[in-house]
């Protein structure tokens, strides 16, 4: 526990919500890439979350025990991206089909307005323990 | 004779209550952190912190009600909002966890008040 | 009973006790003089329980400002609250002090 109350919880969430940013602007900037680095079309990148034990150091037992969040991995898509017919483009197969990532704008731009969201919502958890931290001390004057 | 100073009721009631605030505030912290995780339960400080501090008040006064702590516990009430089972919604913990520095900040008002006002009894002095 | 502002009544009950017990502490010292040993010993009692408890709740915040800054808690506000009580019981026992003091050398002033 740290003398700002909630602040390990927010810094795992910041932190993985940051994780997420970064990978969905990855995902929007490699929306056309057809020849990655092993050779086949992007593979759209998906982040997963899962809880971790905060320490608790000394204080009153509880139970559940407080949980923060971290990234578990990062993970390709495994979906198929549309397929376009573009037989002038270089990275066109025999038939002049091209393989475009999965990579959908729609759902990626949802997407980053949520991480967004998320990641000013544990802002707001910061600023609100630092606040009844400096309340704390003005006590009795 | 120090200690009847410090045994008024509602200071000793608003310390403990302090003490559950800021337990309240770290289970906001980490609903707020876990939104997005897959399965996961919200916490809160368990909603019998109230009732039990309430009837050890009249049971046994500010000695037996500062026995009582606050502890978390999973909120049952609530439904999940994701098909994955997770049930915080970002909106109501942003909320709560406004009401909650507010209650923060009166709770310290009466302490600090009751500490002023002694001071002030004690030294003569108003400032 | 001692008012320390005029006739101005603080709000909450609590502060009442201090003036009253500066009002029995400053008595005993008057008797002090005239009346038996015994009342000296009852007397100087009462100033050594004081001076003990005041050194228990300074002993008290010292563990909680301790352990807030090895980072053992996180409950800041036990700590300041501490803080406060025992520097206004230091206050206090500073107050009773100088009382007797005063009425130690109004009494010397007294025409025999």
């Amino acid at each position: 526990m740290d003398i700002i109350p909630g602040i390990e919880s927010a810094t795992g969430g910041l932190q993985a919500q940051r994780t997420r940013l970064d990978v969905i602007a990855q995902n929007i900037a490699n929306a056309q890439t057809t020849r990655g680095t092993n050779g086949k079309p992007y593979a759209r990148q998906v982040v997963s979350f899962e809880t971790e034990l905060i320490k608790r150091m000394g204080d009153s037992v509880a139970s559940p025990a407080l949980r923060g969040v971290k990234v578990s991995a990062v993970t390709s898509d495994p979906r198929q991206g549309p397929v376009v017919h573009n037989p002038s483009h270089p990275d066109a197969d025999a038939q002049g089909f091209v393989h475009m990532p999965n990579v959908n704008m729609a759902m990626e731009m949802v997407d980053l307005i949520s991480a967004t969201r998320a990641y000013e919502a544990n802002l707001s958890v910061v600023k609100a323990g630092r606040e009844m931290a400096a309340k704390c001390l003005e006590i009795g004057r | 004779m120090i200690d009847a100073i410090y045994s008024g009721q509602n200071y000793q009631l608003a310390r403990q209550m302090m003490d559950a605030t800021v337990l309240r505030h770290q289970a906001l912290a980490a609903n707020i952190a876990n939104a997005e995780t897959p399965g996961y339960k919200r916490v809160d400080v368990s909603p019998s912190f109230a009732t039990q501090l309430r009837s050890a008040l009249e049971r046994g006064g500010t000695a037996e009600s500062s026995k009582v702590q606050a502890q978390l516990a999973e909120d049952a009430m609530a439904k999940a909002v994701r098909p994955d089972g997770n049930n915080v919604e970002i909106e109501k913990e942003l909320l709560a966890l406004g009401k909650n520095s507010t209650e923060f900040n009166f709770l310290s008002q009466v302490v600090s008040t009751d500490i002023r006002n002694l001071r002030m009894a004690i030294t003569g002095k108003s400032a | 009973m001692l008012s320390p502002i005029g006739s101005f009544t603080p709000i909450a009950t609590q502060p009442t006790i201090a003036p009253a017990r500066l009002d029995r502490a400053a008595a005993p010292a008057t008797t002090q003089s005239t009346s038996a040993l015994s009342g000296a010993h009852e007397f100087g009692n009462l100033f050594t329980k004081l001076v003990d408890q005041v050194d228990s709740t300074q002993q008290a915040a010292a563990v909680e400002t301790q352990k807030v800054m090895l980072g053992q808690t996180g409950q800041l506000h036990n700590a300041m609250i501490s803080l406060q009580e025992s520097s206004l019981a230091l206050g206090m026992m500073v107050e009773v002090r100088n009382k007797l003091v005063e009425s130690y050398q109004e009494l010397m002033r007294m025409p025999v």
